[in-house]
């Protein structure tokens, strides 16, 4: 399939995400201290449990990031029918998922109205995700009965 | 479940797949298709051109086995 002009745009720009990720990775507590000295008061009340949940949101969404450009790759290089297309969609909800429940986790402890507006996005793009591999699935089945009718 | 017997027509006939291939203007892979039994669905053309060039019918390339 021809890449168009907004999908190669994505793919650089989900490229830049994961490089610059990368690299940050390795700032990261530097990272973290920056935020926290412009924060609330709720991080020197917190901090271990902030720390954890940043860490960790940090790396699922390169991990995201990462399935994603696998995922373009697959898309564009061979075809969207494939079975690495629905798998690659599943691990995405399970992170989304994962995203999710150290958000509302963290809100728990800390309630903020702007966590549980994060939470349930990610819970909804996580359905999302879940619902694409299901319709991807589908369309597997349906795509090899038509590919074995002679 | 439906078994395709075109292996044993073609035997029958003594034509290769590249013959039958020739003759019914369908590829050679979806007659490998047909004749390993991998295939879901017969369209009732791919059948009727089978059908002339082994001339048979079909109930001799097409067979019912219960499980």
């Amino acid at each position: 399939m021809k890449k168009s002009i907004i999908a190669k745009v994505i793919s650089i720009i989900l490229v830049v995400i994961l490089l610059v990720g990368v690299v940050c990775l390795m700032f990261l507590p530097f990272l973290y201290d920056f935020f926290k000295d412009s924060s609330v008061e709720a991080f020197a009340k917190h901090t271990v449990l902030y720390r954890s949940a940043f860490y960790l949101c940090y790396v699922i969404c390169l991990f995201i990031v990462y399935k994603l450009i696998g995922l373009f790759n697959v898309i564009y290089k061979q075809s969207p029918f494939r079975k690495e297309i629905e798998n690659a969609l599943k691990v995405m909800a399970v992170m989304f998922m994962i995203l999710f429940l150290i958000v509302i986790i963290k809100s728990i402890f800390i309630p903020t109205l702007l966590s549980f507006v994060v939470a349930l996005l990610c819970f909804l793009v996580s359905l999302s995700f879940y619902l694409l591999a299901e319709v991807i699935k589908a369309a597997i089945c349906y795509k090899n009965e038509v590919d074995l009718t002679v | 479940m439906i078994i395709v017997n075109l292996d044993v027509m073609m035997a029958k006939r003594k034509m290769s797949l590249n013959e039958l291939s020739e003759k019914t203007g369908i590829t050679t892979t979806n007659l490998s298709i047909l004749k390993t039994n991998k295939a879901k669905a017969i369209r009732f053309s791919t059948l009727e051109a089978i059908c002339k060039a082994l001339d048979c019918q079909p109930s001799d390339i097409l067979e019912y086995r219960g499980d």
